[in-house]
């Protein structure tokens, strides 16, 4: 009996094949497909992948990542169909490996035009890293192909908005351009009166989350979700009034992995770094983060005592909280409004200060965190796998 | 090539017999001579390293097993560009006789890292990688013709009439702003130009090693135009990839070539339940019904002379040849057994088919034996390898050239997107060309900006920064057929500033600064040319042109000025700090900032030796894009004519 199948096979993917039946969700296509993949006529095989597929979607909703991907990878060996392919994109995702879901999604992309369903889904991963112009470019050719196609339509008029959400069409296997919302054993469903209102960021090995003190007003139940769709509650542990935030408590702690780690020093004004926000929505739907680049800003009054900073880093409107991370990757602050000012940026320093320990607990030492030969600066795409569990949804019941 | 009319099938040994079946033509001329008088000649061996579908993976795609028994958990790192790159030397090596060939898709469908750069990477990786005959796969297609052909013969993307600015990058080609193009060659044989009737690259190529002369097809499957956009093919056709093959071989023949592999875009899969071993050759690639395969039915019409056909397309890696083994898991125990395999041509001779995954996972390293005294092919080993990660040697070979990794690295930086923002808008060109006295518009703000990174007290406590002059590299903030007010963009930044120095604050006295200063000449404590540094905002001097080493500089004075506003102010009187030649205080100290090169002794300014109290600070790059924050809209652009800036800082005298 065959035991794990091997990915490379799988994502095998023909560059080529153009499957009509891997339509899963129920949209035509966007142009008639070719048929190259000599196995479509084999009923039998085509049945069982249908079960494949459908059961590596339920294990993926469960967030059964491991069991997901090789009954994925067992229907992708048995034809080369851009269903599966979308679904592995998705599972490398939730694995917490955007790298390679984003260089897989390219190829999805470029090797299954008869349907524009891939280029939208790597046109999403691309903005979510923080290449939006060329998921501009991703989108623009994927429109020459089928400008009507509902999941394009939709995926571009999200895009294009300062707050993207994924819903209706875009929420759909298999291109669906969310994760699913993972409760950890016995916890219960939260109340349809949730909502998203912040971003937060984890601090002291995943135990705990630092919020926007603001959006708690009220709140009478909260809980933090990270990037992967795994959702804890949390209760408030202390105020941090001085710095506008709160300091929560997770009553399961997420894990971080060696994602976090805090830098020693604030960032130099004019350094790049990455800021992280989710889009704050009525429902308390999972999300992906958003990844923005830029570069450090300096002290809002340079010749003043205070150590104020100009967060620098250009984000479209929203709550905040998110974490801030250096050039190299490393845990800088998090982003707070700046109210009629620009946004701020609360440096580690300042964190540290008010969190003492707590905020260095759980994280690997500095010296490993700077890996021999390691360029200076990290690639988006690998500081986005960073924010995938570092970031949070705050999300709150009032 | 085989010339004989042996219509045997592959059984074990029957490549040892080879030598001895009837030949026909000049091969059998050759063969009685040699028979007959020549002393005994070793067999002659050639290296072939194979692989496939590359798509501009210049970085790994993830793990990868040799087979399916091999637990997730277990599977290794593989691919990426460098270690390709390391095993192919590695394999290189062991036979000075070596080729390096592909079965198509090399380029498209491609990662951002490649794709952004109209895979461009891809191509330059693959030439240091060291391909010389790739056949082009439906992917080559995905952007047309005239666009593949630019990527075989070099030169930049033009869109909309310009230059792209996202084309000849310039990483792995001759220089930054250039693109070498494809150093290997691309094979069409089986694709015409309608309009020509010729084939849009060359249907083979020729390599000859030693005496022996091997002829190289590349096709790709009949099929392309199905599954590419119209754009992409719009007038070419495709014809049949056996009927191509056998076409060409007496033309093959006629050029004394002893030994034919068809490179071939086109694809099967291992079909049977065992493991998927990628030396496998599982269920000889039939389909599940019996019938042949894609790759199979064109094997099954190829002419006898074809000795190894490199495939492709399908993804799969598989091995049918006389190395090829059954690998099977029985209740968790895994065996392995021999099983010479290929698929049969129209003879029914088995030919080998070899098949490498994708995305550089996979070589396929093949050793093709022949005859010296028949030039027949008396044996063709294969053995698909993992390109593994984890493999110390390939780590150490990686490590000790790193000129893929680099290029590999590069465009990764370059990928990210702050590459185009914007930091900072110049009303003028600001070039790196020095005036008479050796100051540069480019010198003048990049010393502005390190200043204005350390002055604050806790930064450094700076009052005067220095920058050597061939750090302002070319051509500085003077972007050629630009238009001013110009837009600088980190990138344009990041050329001038490329080296990522950091910047290093310390304490010097005023006789010490007189003697930095006088170290900038030829002639001075063991300066060996002129290095005229670049000043800050505030710090004035003026040298004599015609005195004597050591004895050039006149008059040095410091305006306190605070940089970190926007626009700078002065803050105090000017202080006179040397006068005359004169030191007039010589213990007074001060704080200076300069990069970590010249704080380390380089351009030759030892005196920097002495510096004390030293403090590290930003990367120079950092502090002149924070320098530029203050000069970005909706902020007026930087002016250098502004009084404010003090311009000019240095005079040259007589």
């Amino acid at each position: 009996m065959r035991r794990a199948l091997r990915s490379g096979l799988i994502a095998a993917s023909l560059a080529a094949g153009a499957i009509q039946a891997a339509q899963a969700d129920g949209l035509p296509p966007a142009q008639p497909a070719v048929i190259t993949d000599f196995r479509a006529g084999n009923v039998a095989q085509m049945a069982e992948r249908s079960a494949l597929l459908a059961r590596g979607e339920v294990l993926l909703a469960e967030g059964n990542t491991a069991a997901a991907t090789e009954q994925l990878d067992r229907a992708a060996m048995m034809l080369h169909a851009p269903d599966t392919e979308m679904a592995l994109v998705r599972a490398y995702l939730q694995a917490g490996d955007y790298r390679r879901a984003l260089a897989f999604c390219a190829h999805t992309a470029g090797a299954h035009r008869e349907t524009v369903a891939p280029s939208a889904l790597y046109a999403w991963l691309l903005q979510l890293g923080g290449q939006g112009a060329y998921a501009d470019r991703v989108l623009a050719e994927a429109r020459t192909r089928a400008a009507d196609d509902p999941v394009l339509t939709a995926a571009m008029r999200e895009l294009a908005s300062p707050a993207p959400r994924a819903d209706a069409v875009l929420l759909a296997a298999p291109h669906r351009m969310a994760p699913y919302v993972l409760l950890r054993g016995g916890d219960a469903p939260l109340p349809a009166s949730a909502e998203v209102v912040a971003s937060g960021s984890l601090v002291g090995g995943g135990r705990l989350a630092l919020v926007p003190l603001a959006v708690l007003a009220q709140a009478k139940s909260m809980w933090v979700r990270n990037g992967l769709g795994e959702t804890t509650t949390a209760t408030l542990e202390r105020r941090v009034d001085d710095l506008g935030l709160a300091l929560l408590t997770l009553a399961r702690p997420l894990d971080v992995g060696s994602a976090l780690q805090p830098a020693a020093r604030d960032p130099f004004a004019g350094s790049p770094g990455f800021a992280i926000d989710y889009v704050a929505t009525p429902h308390a739907e999972a999300a992906w983060p958003w990844l923005h680049a830029g570069f450090f800003g300096g002290l809002v009054r340079p010749d003043a005592a205070s150590p104020e900073r100009r967060l620098g880093i250009a984000m479209p409107p929203g709550p905040r909280g998110g974490p801030v991370f250096d050039g190299a990757g490393r845990l800088a602050g998090v982003a707070v409004a700046g109210g009629e000012e620009a946004d701020g940026l609360v440096t580690i320093t300042a964190l540290r200060r008010a969190l003492g320990q707590a905020l260095d607990d759980g994280a690997p030492a500095e010296a490993a965190a700077a890996a021999p030969g390691r360029p200076g600066r990290m690639p988006n795409d690998e500081v986005y796998e960073r924010a995938l569990r570092v970031a949070v949804q705050v999300i709150v019941v009032r | 090539m085989r010339t004989n009319s042996s219509s045997a099938r592959w059984r074990g040994a029957l490549m040892k017999i080879r030598n001895f079946l009837p030949v026909i033509g000049m091969a059998a001329l050759t063969i009685g001579c040699a028979a007959g008088a020549a002393p005994r000649q070793e067999p002659i061996t050639i290296k072939i390293i194979g692989f496939n579908d590359y798509h501009g993976n210049l970085q790994s795609p993830g793990t990868f097993g040799v087979n399916t028994t091999i637990p997730s958990s277990q599977r290794p790192p593989v691919g990426g560009a460098e270690y390709l790159a390391a095993y192919v030397a590695q394999m290189k090596a062991q036979n000075p006789y070596n080729v390096v060939v592909g079965a198509g898709d090399f380029i498209g469908a491609s990662p951002l890292i490649s794709a952004l750069f109209y895979d461009e990477p891809a191509v330059e990786t693959l030439n240091k990688i060291g391909v010389e005959f790739n056949a082009v796969g439906n992917h080559e297609f995905d952007k047309g013709s005239a666009e593949l052909k630019r990527l075989q013969s070099g030169g930049c993307k033009i869109t909309g009439g310009a230059p792209d600015p996202e084309s000849c990058k310039g990483l792995g080609s001759a220089a930054p702003g250039t693109f070498d193009g494809a150093k290997f060659k691309w094979l069409s044989a089986n694709v015409f130009e309608a309009a020509t009737h010729k084939t849009l690259f060359p249907p083979y190529g020729i390599k000859t090693f030693g005496n022996v002369r091997v002829a190289f097809i590349g096709m790709t499957l009949k099929g392309t135009p199905g599954i590419v956009t119209p754009t992409g093919v719009a007038g070419l056709t495709f014809t049949d990839e056996a009927d191509t093959v056998n076409a060409l071989i007496p033309k093959l023949r006629a050029q004394g070539v002893n030994a034919v592999v068809v490179l071939v875009h086109q694809g099967g899969f291992q079909t049977s339940p065992n493991v998927g071993d990628i030396n496998g050759c599982d269920g000889n690639l039939k389909n599940a019904d019996g019938s042949d395969s894609d790759i199979g039915k064109i094997v099954s019409r190829l002419h006898n002379a074809v000795d190894l056909v490199i495939s492709g397309h399908t993804h799969a890696a598989y091995n049918c040849s006389a190395s090829t083994v059954d690998v099977k898991n029985v209740n968790g125990t895994v065996t392995s057994t021999p099983r010479p395999t290929g698929l049969p041509n129209a003879r029914g001779r088995l030919v080998p088919v070899t098949s490498a995954s994708a995305f550089g996972r996979v070589l396929t390293d093949i050793d093709l034996t022949i005859n010296p005294v028949t030039r027949n092919v008396t044996k063709v080993a294969v053995t698909n390898r993992l390109v593994d990660r984890t493999n110390p040697d390939a780590t150490a070979a990686v490590s000790a050239d790193p000129t893929v990794a680099n290029i590999v690295a590069g465009y990764n930086a370059l990928v990210a997107p702050i590459a185009g923002e914007v930091i900072g808008t110049i009303t003028q060109a600001l070039p790196n060309s020095a005036n008479a006295a050796g100051e540069m518009p480019a010198g003048d703000l990049i010393a502005d900006a390190q200043l204005k990174a350390t002055q604050p007290a806790d930064l450094g406590g700076a009052a005067i920064a220095f920058m050597n002059a061939g750090g302002v590299r070319s051509p500085g903030f003077s972007v050629a057929g630009a238009s001013y007010p110009y837009n600088v963009t980190y990138g344009d930044a990041f050329t001038v500033q490329p080296f990522g120095n950091s910047l290093v604050t310390m304490t010097i006295t005023a006789q010490q600064l007189k003697d930095l200063l006088e170290q900038q000449f030829s002639g001075c404590m063991g300066q060996t040319s002129q290095r005229v540094m670049q000043i800050s905002n505030g710090f004035k001097y003026a040298w004599s042109a015609s005195a004597a080493p050591c004895s050039k500089i006149i008059d040095v004075s410091l305006a306190p000025t605070n940089v970190l506003s926007v626009p700078p102010a002065t803050t105090g009187a000017a202080e006179q700090i040397v006068s005359n030649g004169q030191v007039l205080n010589p213990t007074k100290t001060y704080r200076i900032t300069v990069n970590n090169f010249m704080a380390n002794g380089g351009d030759g300014f030892s005196v920097l030796l002495s510096g004390t109290d030293r403090l590290g600070g930003a990367q120079d790059i950092d502090a002149l894009t924070a320098y530029f924050a203050g000069y970005k809209a909706p902020a007026a652009p930087y002016n250098q004519a502004d009084p404010v800036l003090g311009l000019p800082r240095i005079t040259q005298r007589p």
